[in-house]
């Protein structure tokens, strides 16, 4: 049996934090930039390069609205990134369990 | 997903003697790494990716670990998540269980030395400390709860509303009452019911809402102490209130801190299992 594939999108820490983040929020739930760069420790310019990478997946939804006359970005995990996630979660369990 | 060969980049690069960083010795001399000064910094799985070469990455920060590392890496940030984006149930049920303990006290000692109504001020003692458990629920709420949207928040603004519109109709309520020539004894039977019974249900709904344990036995709990009080009548209705339904309030905050505990206990076990 060959080991499963990590998925290259989000086998890197801060993508899989990104992802693991919004993947704890309820599904149909989306967050606002800041609040998403509070929970990730990370700098605006960073987080923004990865979540483009993960938009150009189609795993994350990027919206841009108005919270009265400022502008707001709402991102939210779409139900691809969902299941890229829980695929991804699996196969590290199984990787450790063949490890063992 | 690429088929070049390699090994999933999740195994462990120290246990083939490569440095720990995961770098692997023998990197393709073909790939397409933008001259950003950091080349010796990627990780091999995105080598197969398209470079855009415009992140500027923070050094490591894009490196995978082994699996252990990013599954503990995985369980941190949900429970960084949990703590950032929901509701503290000890510090709520802590803040509770002080106000009920020590305001429904005061009304106790007041009501045994007036045999009967308590004074004036042993009531606004109480509102206060009422008041101010409910300011302190309102800003923890609200500041945990911002910048999330959707499905939660509005299932979050019905429940909230939910307790708005009933304590209004108690208020209702009693006013008709005491308009209708309900005594003093009456009044204090009926007011502390009436409020205790809706708390009750809505911790049971929360409880059932969020599949939260602790919340709906603490619904279920307050609603069979003010059942009893109501029996018990005032002044000792009020010390039956104090120590049963402030300290169930403590307990379920004291039951809460150890779950807690034991959650990140389990986690950092996690992360040492990965990072030894």
């Amino acid at each position: 049996m060959s080991e499963p594939e990590l998925d290259p999108v989000i086998h890197a820490q801060a993508r899989l934090k990104v992802v693991a983040t919004l993947a704890s929020l309820g599904a149909g739930d989306r967050i606002s930039f800041p609040k998403l760069q509070k929970l990730l420790d990370m700098t605006a310019g960073n987080l923004s390069t990865h979540l483009r990478k993960l938009e150009e997946a189609e795993y994350v939804s990027v919206e841009k609205t108005f919270e009265g006359r400022s502008p707001a970005t709402f991102i939210a995990l779409t139900s691809r990134g969902r299941y890229a996630f829980e695929s991804y979660t699996a196969a590290l369990k199984s990787l450790l369990k063949g490890a063992q | 997903m690429g088929s070049n060969g390699r090994r999933p980049d999740g195994m462990d690069p120290r246990a083939n003697g490569e440095p720990a960083n995961g770098e692997p010795a023998d990197r393709e001399p073909a790939n397409r790494e933008p001259a950003n000064g950091e080349p010796a910094n990627r990780e091999p799985a995105a080598d197969r990716e398209e470079r855009d070469g415009e992140d500027a990455l923070g050094a490591g920060e894009d490196l995978p670990g082994d699996p252990a590392e990013m599954l503990a890496l995985i369980r941190s940030q949900q429970d960084t998540v949990r703590k950032g984006t929901e509701p503290s149930g000890p510090l709520l049920f802590g803040a509770w269980g002080v106000a009920w303990l020590a305001g429904y006290l005061v009304l106790y000692v007041s009501g045994t030395q007036e045999r009967g109504l308590p004074a004036g001020w042993a009531f606004a003692v109480f509102g206060l400390l009422l008041v101010s458990a409910m300011v302190f629920t309102g800003v923890h709420i609200g500041r945990r709860a911002v910048g999330v949207r959707g499905a939660s928040a509005a299932v979050g603004a019905m429940y909230g509303w939910s307790w708005a519109v009933c304590f209004a109709v108690v208020f209702l309520i009693l006013s008709g009452v005491a308009r209708a020539g309900a005594s003093d004894e009456v009044m204090q039977i009926l007011s502390n019911s009436l409020s205790c019974l809706v708390v009750a249900a809505l911790y049971m709904a929360g409880g059932a809402l969020w599949r939260e344990w602790r919340m709906f036995a603490l619904g279920v709990w307050i609603a069979l102490v003010a059942g009893g009080a109501a029996l018990l009548g005032p002044p000792s209705s009020y010390l039956l209130m104090a120590v049963a339904g402030g300290g169930g309030f403590l307990l379920g905050a004291a039951a809460g801190l150890v779950v807690d505990r034991r959650r990140s206990r389990a986690a950092a076990e996690t992360a040492t299992v990965a990072a030894p």
